[in-house]
């Protein structure tokens, strides 16, 4: 007959810690131990298929420690277990979900034996039947009694056919009529060849179904062997004990305990070194880690290596670059669209220029407004490098007009009037009239205020609603005159315009000189500012 | 790698019994309550439009985010994001819940967070359906960049199967972990720009955000469902991203080989 489960000098120790960070240090350094418990020392047997095992022992002598290290569910400390086939554990509610009900407990268990769906739909009536607990099968297990949280795990274990089958005192709760069923299943599986463990305080119980008895003792086998024999022995240690007078007993135990957890200290010192696996992964981990912090790095590092990417489309080139360095690369560059320099004022015409960090244009960093004095040192392929008062970059060369680019225009205001709204353009001599005046005298000849009030640049501004009329001041000073709802897709416009006007952005905005006043007209906003202030002037 | 090897091998083992413990998670889940699965649906609806009244019209009077309205964008990066949370926490959990049980019978304890990571899936899908939908209803067509879909799915997936590989092992050997990362995700839910837009912080502190992972995850399915850039255009971050899920598996799969043994020892 084969063996089916063989231990040899199995020892299963368990540290005991006062604290909870004990634990953990024990973790971290595999040395710190503090006190040690050996549930389990030295235990060494072999069982053949086929056989029933008794396991007895008094409370504490490594029987659930020993019904664990079989169902495999803890590892032994050290020593070797071998195990030919499938344990299945049945203790009083061993595996069993107290929230779900008992029908909910086995479809989980069967699925989590790796049961296919169909085979457990097969199951399901066969455990119920033999559990036999009636309507609390749909009830949850929190419910439930001890007998009936032993009769559903016994169920679901014998019907998931293991091989090696351990009970852990799971039929001293059940009573006399589900006692003789799980006999009766116990016996089928004997006689199929299956291994059974029988873990009991019962004797009577051990002596009808055991072939041999194990008789564990503070975590040692004491007697294992033919089942009367061990049995006869372990009834007369019971009796023994029992007639020690209860000082005596407490002693007994007390030095047996003291055994158990003192000679074992030394036995588990042997230091571990780290294994050739070990160092292996901690160099992985390193590596990986170290890529990791790289990628990091360029994240941080204002993405060089995208710029890499959009700056050179050849991909030769960007090996070229790459073997000859950072140096060439910028040479490369340059051959391909070298930078003229320009050394020149200009001043931002579009709406919104928006200042980037690098030459493609990414990462924005502020915003320009309209008119905004600039100074461009040089261009490169369409994009300006200018310094602004607070801030430089690149911006793109039809956001900004040099100097050079200003000429003197022939429009005047007259030409202009035919955009004017009807209430403005019907007296727009006497409106300019007062663009040289003080703020007072504005008030004081001016009629038809509807608004004042400050703006954020902290200029004061009159509203004339009525003629569509804002003046603007700064310091009492008339700085400009903004008209709104001018008719900009006049048809005089128009060429005057495409003729005249000077700068353009995208035809939203146009800007004509003429000898006092700058104006700019907003096609968007339908305005147009007459601005004592001119662009040519500022440069 | 070996141990990444043998964790995947276990994994691909078993997908027939992950799968059926999914499905009976998700089936059990929601049992005991009269509403049931609608509980699903109706906890996500609460908070989208909680979110969206104080963060839409409250803290931005309604402002779209460019121009695609604030409500499409919030559920682009909020949709994710009830997928992530509730994996993570829960998955980096699942060892510790279920380990009473499977510790009495032989199983795979290494597929436990892949189960809760599933189970949570079903759920997600339908919420992506509904996002695509409301997306198209917005008038935005996102197109061919749906495409990328898989993409982000797969890094979604291998993210949050490292990461709780990782953290389902550390939360048995040391249970304050778990609360540990709890407050985290709830940080990390505000310091992720779900419901504001970064892009008005100084371009220094934007980098630093983007070393966070799940600021890659939810900006890539933004991007995937407005059709605003495909996951090659930023191939630092793709790289970060990848690296960083990398050492976390790797790190996950070492420990959790190292530990799985004494897991019920820990307890």
């Amino acid at each position: 007959m084969k063996t089916k489960v063989s231990f040899s000098n199995v020892t299963k120790v368990y540290n005991l810690y006062k604290r909870k960070s004990d634990k953990l240090l024990g973790i971290i350094f595999p040395g710190y131990k503090e006190k040690q418990f050996n549930a389990i020392y030295e235990l060494s047997f072999d069982v053949r298929e086929g056989e029933t095992i008794g396991v007895v022992g008094i409370n504490g002598s490594g029987k659930s420690t020993l019904s664990n290290l079989l169902a495999q569910v803890v590892p032994p400390t050290s020593g070797d277990i071998n195990i030919n086939g499938e344990p299945s554990l049945i203790a009083i509610s061993a595996g069993l979900n107290g929230h779900l009900s008992g029908i909910e407990n086995i479809r989980l268990k069967c699925l989590m034996l790796g049961m296919e769906n169909s085979e457990v739909e097969r199951l399901i009536p066969q455990i119920i039947e033999f559990a036999d607990i009636g309507d609390f099968m749909d009830q949850p297990v929190k419910n439930y009694s001890s007998g009936m949280k032993a009769r559903l795990g016994f169920a679901i274990s014998v019907h998931t056919n293991p091989d090696i089958l351990i009970v852990d005192e799971a039929l001293s709760v059940g009573d006399q009529t589900f006692y003789e069923r799980c006999i009766k299943k116990i016996n089928e599986f004997k006689q199929e060849g299956k291994t059974i463990f029988f873990i009991s305080h019962s004797i009577g119980q051990i002596q009808s179904i055991s072939d041999r008895v194990m008789w564990l003792h503070f975590g040692q086998l004491k007697e294992f062997g033919p089942a009367e024999t061990v049995i006869k022995k372990y009834q007369g240690f019971i009796d023994w004990f029992n007639n020690l007078d209860t000082k005596a007993q407490k002693n007994y135990k007390a030095k047996e305990l003291k055994a158990q957890s003192h000679e074992r200290m030394n036995q588990n010192e042997k230091k571990r070194k780290p294994g050739k696996g070990d160092i292996l992964a901690g160099l992985q981990a390193v590596v990986i880690l170290l890529f990791t912090v790289f990628a990091a790095a360029l994240l941080l590092m204002d993405q060089p290596v995208s710029a890499l990417w959009e700056t050179d489309d050849e991909e030769t080139r960007e090996e070229t670059a790459e073997e000859n360095g950072l140096e060439n690369e910028g040479e490369a560059d340059e051959e391909e669209s070298p930078a003229v320099e320009i050394e020149e004022a200009g001043f931002i015409t579009a709406e919104d220029a928006a200042i980037y960090e690098s030459e493609d244009l990414a990462s924005e960093t502020e915003e320009l407004e309209f008119g905004e004095l600039v100074f461009v040192s040089e261009e490169t392929d369409g994009i300006y490098y200018i310094e602004a008062e607070e801030n430089e970059g690149y911006v793109e060369s039809a956001h900004v007009t040099l100097e050079s680019g200003i000429n003197e225009s022939a429009v005047s205001i007259e030409d202009l009037s035919v955009i004017f709204p009807d209430v403005f353009s019907a007296s727009w001599q006497y409106h300019l009239a007062h663009m040289n005046l003080e703020e007072e005298d504005v008030r004081d000849t001016y009629e038809g205020l509807t608004d004042e009030g400050e703006t954020d640049d902290q200029e004061t501004y009159l509203e004339y609603g009525y003629d569509e009329a804002v003046f603007y001041f700064d310091d009492e000073e008339l700085t400009r005159l903004v008209i709104s709802n001018v008719n900009a897709d006049e048809e005089d416009f128009e060429s005057i315009r495409e003729d005249q006007a000077v700068l353009a952005d995208e035809g939203v905005i146009y800007y004509f000189e003429t000898d006092d006043y700058g104006i700019t007209v907003n096609m968007d906003d339908e305005t147009v500012e007459i601005s004592h202030s001119r662009l040519s002037e500022l440069l | 790698m070996t141990h990444v090897y043998h964790l995947l091998k276990e994994q691909f083992a078993n997908t027939g019994l992950m799968f059926r413990m999914s499905a009976y998670d998700i089936k059990s889940l929601y049992q005991m309550h009269y509403l049931g699965a609608l509980w699903q649906f109706l906890t996500p609806a609460v908070q989208i439009f909680v979110y969206w009244f104080v963060f839409g019209i409250g803290i931005r009077g309604g402002a779209p985010v460019g121009d695609i309205p604030f409500f499409v964008w919030l559920l682009c990066g909020l949709i994710p994001w009830f997928f992530i949370g509730p994996s993570l926490v829960q998955g980096s959990n699942s060892i510790y819940t279920k380990i009473n049980l499977v510790s009495k019978m032989k199983f795979p304890v290494s597929i436990l967070p892949a189960i809760t990571i599933i189970s949570k899936s079903a759920n997600f899908y339908i919420m992506l359906a509904i996002l695509t939908g409301i997306v198209y209803f917005n008038g935005i067509n996102p197109g061919i960049f749906l495409l990328q879909l898989p993409y982000y799915l797969l890094c979604l997936y291998v993210f949050l199967f490292a990461f709780t590989i990782l953290a389902s092992t550390i939360s048995i050997i040391i249970r304050d972990f778990q609360l540990f990362l709890q407050s985290m995700m709830r940080l990390l839910f505000f310091l992720t720009p779900i419901l504001w837009e970064p892009s008005r912080m100084p371009e220094v502190y934007h980098q630093i955000l983007k070393l966070n992972p799940f600021y890659y995850l939810i900006f890539g399915f933004r991007d995937t469902f407005l059709g605003q850039g495909w996951f090659y255009e930023d191939l630092t971050y793709t790289l970060y991203f990848w690296a960083l899920t990398l050492l976390i598996l790797f790190i996950g799969a070492v420990l959790h080989f190292k530990f799985r043994k004494k897991f019920i020892d820990f307890l």
